[in-house]
């Protein structure tokens, strides 16, 4: 239970002026992170859930309030046997998916109304994994529901992107920070 | 204008199953809602596994009160409200962790980890030594006290003892706490979300409403729990005259069975049969303690609805699991609850559709407050000698027994001075007597 997901702010961060990697390839992964925004805001959750690779893991740690010097510390948890909103391997997520599907599954049936902007991204190597690239991103996600209900989630990602070999990529992991302690909507039945 | 406790009894038809969708939305209700009945009942707190050592904390509510549950030196646990006594700030912002005080960030006065006030800024000058500092300690709860480590509390001291409270519902506890030798622990991570609906509709489904899982769930436990249900599974509801309520099918089932909890649970049963019995050992249900505590043992869930008005309350969900199950039995359990329950979960983000537009109608309308709400499922079906389970009994999974007496006992909090005795409300639902209700309870002096 110390595997902790997200460090100390900005350690990772490359330095201003200095960008850790090539433009073109930092176009392709942004491009990559809108084209899987609009999968979701259009309802394509089985279009969406084959961005991910067989082995990923997508994560939704609570956030939780704590005294500043216990705060990085255990802020957000670890990877160990502690409650999340999600945490998912690709086979869960198809149940998920395929609850959307069933056209029994009231929270999202009338669906949704969602929009994903995403923004601030930064690319590096991983250095866990070669030839993957470690990618964080800020989301904002407003979610309009039946006749005037209103969300707004914000938060961050911190996405592991493996290259498909063909120009594209697969998620193999996914860390979503979501900025709310309280989750202030009646559900998440939605992704980020 | 003053609140009339007798309007009440127009509202809460239990014995006829009609109920007034009022006392879901209306102001004045709810104000007198966390007088009466969240200002008396023993209220769950935490559980003895969330605060360990000592200074350990969790900061939790007791109705609309910010309360501070904290282990002492000496292993035993106080509860007190979170409000300083010079001017109310909350003294403690953080939701758990451990301390050696609090001290309030408005003007510095500062409290020990059992409450008492240890130090006053400028105390000899600007108070001249004045302030008697044992005075003014933050605010301890009445009673306070455990059952089988989940610890409650009351703010009434004329409160009954927790286990007088609870009564019969330590049966059905028990199936869940107690079932196993080394009990039960509650894992990190406290998942908290936000319905716009009032807490009465979410406890009164967890005493009683296993009719609503085959509609509202059934994109999700045709999923994950294929042939679970077809027609009405066997099983039966028990009614406390205190209130409690926990509806039950027979037949131990585990969401997934290709996970390592299938194999965990088809051992542990033989314990659990041993311990318990053969009636209790097959019981798998979801109960609600009265008033707002709750849980599913199928998802291995527990859960608090905290009332925050009239048509809003936050729903603070724990996982539990055997504490002495091997570590990957516990991840099994915390994966397994993860994907069903919580403001995310597959099953539960059904609920929330229905609860939150409930409450949308309420709110807005005018009409839809008119009618009364039908109560009356196996209405006159339940009996009271049950040669095997304690209670009120009805001997199919559906009804709405546990509903009509939540709200029945509801209503005696609501209109009764003094502690409500369980004969408080007459039989002909008629108001108790004005001797009653001129007693002024001690709650509230302090
Ligand atoms: S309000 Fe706490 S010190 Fe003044
Ligand atoms: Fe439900």
């Amino acid at each position: 239970m110390t595997t902790h997901i997200a460090p100390a702010p900005t350690t990772d961060a490359a330095p201003p002026g200095v960008p850790a990697v090539d433009v073109v390839l930092q176009f392709a992964i942004e491009q990559f992170l809108y084209h899987e925004a609009q999968l979701l805001d259009e309802w394509k959750y089985r279009d969406w859930w084959h961005l991910f690779t067989d082995d990923a893991h997508y994560r939704v740690p609570v956030r939780r309030n704590r005294l500043r010097r216990q705060r990085f510390e255990d802020e957000v948890a670890s990877r160990g046997i502690e409650m999340a909103h999600f945490d998912d391997t690709k086979e869960t997520l198809d149940l998920r998916v395929r609850q959307r599907e069933s056209g029994t599954h009231w929270a999202e049936d009338p669906p949704s109304r969602s929009r994903h902007v995403v923004s601030n991204v930064r690319v590096r190597p991983s250095g866990a994994e070669p030839g993957a690239y470690d990618v964080r991103s800020a989301f904002i996600c407003y979610r309009n529901r039946l006749e005037a209900e209103v969300d707004l989630w914000a938060g961050e990602r911190f996405d592991r992107l493996r290259p498909t070999g063909e120009g594209s990529f697969r998620i193999a992991d996914r860390v979503v920070l979501l900025d709310q302690n309280v989750v202030l909507s009646k559900n998440l039945s939605i992704f980020f | 204008m003053a609140f009339d406790a007798a309007e009440l009894h127009g509202k809460v038809d239990w014995r006829n199953g009609l109920i007034s969708p009022e006392i879901f939305i209306d102001e004045k209700i709810y104000r007198e809602e966390l007088r009466q009945l969240f200002g008396r009942a023993w209220l769950f707190l935490a559980h003895d596994s969330m605060i360990p050592k000592p200074g350990d904390f969790f900061n939790t509510y007791m109705g609309g009160d910010p309360v501070i549950v904290a282990r002492q030196k000496d292993g035993s646990v106080k509860a007190y409200l979170n409000a300083c006594r010079h001017r109310g700030m909350k003294v403690c912002r953080a939701e758990d962790g451990n301390a050696r005080n609090f001290m309030c960030t408005y003007h510095g006065w500062t409290y020990d980890i059992a409450g008492n006030l240890v130090s006053v800024p400028n105390a000899a000058d600007a108070y001249h030594g004045e302030l008697d500092r044992s005075r003014w300690g933050l605010v301890q709860v009445a009673q306070i006290d455990s059952y089988k480590g989940l610890i409650f509390a009351t703010f009434d001291p004329s409160a009954p003892p927790l286990l007088d409270y609870l009564g019969d519902m330590t049966y059905y506890i028990d199936t869940w706490v107690d079932h196993v030798p080394g009990g039960i622990e509650v894992l990190p991570g406290c998942v908290k979300w936000t319905i716009h609906g009032n807490w009465k509709i979410a406890a009164e489904q967890f005493a009683g409403d296993g009719y609503h899982a085959a509609v509202t769930h059934s994109s999700s436990l045709g999923l994950v729990g294929e042939g679970m249900w077809g027609g009405m599974p066997p099983g039966g509801q028990f009614a406390s005259r205190l209130g409690h309520g926990h509806s039950f099918v027979t037949g131990r089932v585990t969401r997934f069975d290709d996970d390592p909890l299938g194999e965990y649970n088809a051992r542990r049963n033989a314990v659990v049969e041993d311990r318990l019995g053969p009636e209790r050992s097959n019981m798998l249900g979801n109960f609600t303690v009265f008033p707002n505590m709750s849980g599913l043992p199928a998802s291995a869930n527990l859960r608090v609805w905290h009332p925050k008005g009239p048509n809003t309350f936050e729903i603070w969900s724990f996982t539990v699991v055997d504490k002495d199950a091997p570590d990957h039995v516990k991840k099994a359990q915390q994966l397994s609850a993860t994907l069903t329950e919580g403001a995310a979960g597959t099953v539960e983000v059904d609920d929330g559709e229905n609860w939150d537009l409930m409450g949308q109608m309420l709110a807005q309308g005018h009409q839809t407050r008119q009618m009364s709400w039908n109560y009356q499922m196996g209405l006159g079906h339940e009996v009271d000698d049950h040669p095997v389970h304690p209670g009120s009994f009805n001997a199919t999974y559906y009804g709405e027994g546990p509903q009509r007496t939540f709200y029945r006992r509801w209503l005696e909090f609501m209109t009764t001075e003094k502690w409500p005795h369980v004969d408080a409300v007459r039989e002909s639902g008629e108001p108790v007597d004005a001797a009653d209700r001129a007693d002024t309870s001690p709650a509230g002096t302090r």
